[in-house]
């Protein structure tokens, strides 16, 4: 009995010795998801930002790579996002401000289309802290405070974040209406969809959405007016 | 007024298939919608060097083509996004274009690999 609580009391000592002399682990860092992507594709990134000190996180600002072009953001209560446009125009960093306790990740996914050719993105981040503390994720693998990165690999999986057909459509330049000189967006009314182009699982899915839509709006009419004259009927107290 | 059991199933069926109606609405992507042009359609103008459209939101390809009065296209060199806005395609015409009616077609795909396409015409007319 002595004995074993002796070296049951030995071996939390021994633990409690290792966990302070073992150096400041697993801080977390700054991560994107995913780590490898295919090209030319619409993919939706997670920014996954970790609070590792005692104040709070209240900015993280991230680089949008070269060639990525990111056209969509998801609303995170409680964090305003702000961008600024890169020389090509496109969004080049994008700014949420907001508060991030300690003990606490916030996750920022924003939908982007990877770069033409394969390659490395590298998701420079600043993350600043109340105490003005500013931690710079731009370092190489393998430092302290590295950027996130992402492969570009061309026999990566294809994610198509955007939901759209993903054969090529010879988009038929001049076919369009041209009488007044009108605009044929393709997608902006119910008939061009279904004639946009011939195989098209994007166009079916609408008209799936769209057909589920309207049964659903007439049945609620029906019930509607169901409920009305049934009401009539028997309301009267 | 004591609703009846009939009323309210009636009511519950309401609910359930005005819920499935929300449900039911696709969720919105960010197709690249066309803003504005240079030339613009319909416009009649003096001269022109080049032609170019805006969109709304950033464009991944796209490509721009111009017919002339003879029907043969007038455009020089490649046609394709603006390096300098990539929700813009360009393209360059050729010089000494007749007078007449020019039709631009373009089509390209959006960032969220949507694909559109349109046209529209202008006039090159005399200068006064």
């Amino acid at each position: 009995m002595r004995l074993r609580s002796r070296t049951l009391t030995s071996l939390t000592t021994l633990l409690a010795a290792a966990a302070l002399v073992v150096p400041g682990a697993a801080a977390a860092h700054i991560q994107v998801t995913p780590t490898r992507v295919a090209p030319n594709d619409p993919v939706e990134f997670q920014l996954l930002v970790p609070n590792e000190r005692d104040n709070a996180t209240t900015q993280v600002r991230m680089q949008v790579p070269p060639g990525v072009l990111a056209f969509s953001f998801a609303d995170v209560p409680g964090w305003k996002r702000t961008t600024k446009p890169a020389a090509d125009g496109s969004i080049g960093e994008v700014m949420w401000t907001g508060s991030l306790a300690p003990e606490s990740f916030a996750r920022f996914s924003f939908l982007a289309s990877t770069p033409d050719s394969p390659g490395t993105l590298s998701w420079k981040a600043l993350q600043t802290y109340a105490d003005g503390t500013i931690v710079k994720w731009i370092g190489a693998k393998g430092t302290d405070e590295p950027a996130a990165v992402t492969t570009v690999s061309a026999d990566a999986p294809h994610q198509n974040a955007g939901g759209e057909d993903d054969e090529d459509d010879a988009g038929t330049p001049g076919k369009a209406d041209t009488g007044g000189g009108s605009t044929t967006n393709t997608d902006t009314s119910a008939t061009a969809a279904a004639s946009e182009d011939g195989s098209d699982d994007g166009a079916e899915a609408d008209w799936v959405a769209r057909g589920l839509g309207i049964a659903s709006l007439a049945l609620a009419a029906l019930v509607l007016v169901l409920v009305i004259r049934t009401g009539r009927r028997g309301g009267r107290s | 007024m004591q609703l009846t059991r009939t009323t309210r199933h009636l009511s519950a069926a309401l609910v359930v298939a005005l819920t499935l109606a929300l449900i039911a609405v696709p969720s919105a992507s960010a197709h690249a919608t066309f803003v504005s042009s240079s030339p613009a359609r319909n416009a009649k103008v003096t001269s022109v060097r080049s032609v170019s459209l805006t969109f709304n939101s950033a464009l991944k390809t796209g490509s721009v083509s111009v017919k002339g009065p003879g029907g043969t296209s007038v455009t020089s060199g490649a046609s394709g996004r603006d390096p300098r806005n990539v929700k813009r395609l360009l393209v360059a015409l050729k010089s000494g274009l007749k007078l007449g009616k020019y039709t631009v077609s373009a089509s390209w795909t959006a960032a969220d690999g949507h694909k559109a396409s349109m046209s529209y015409s202008f006039t090159l007319v005399k200068k006064a």
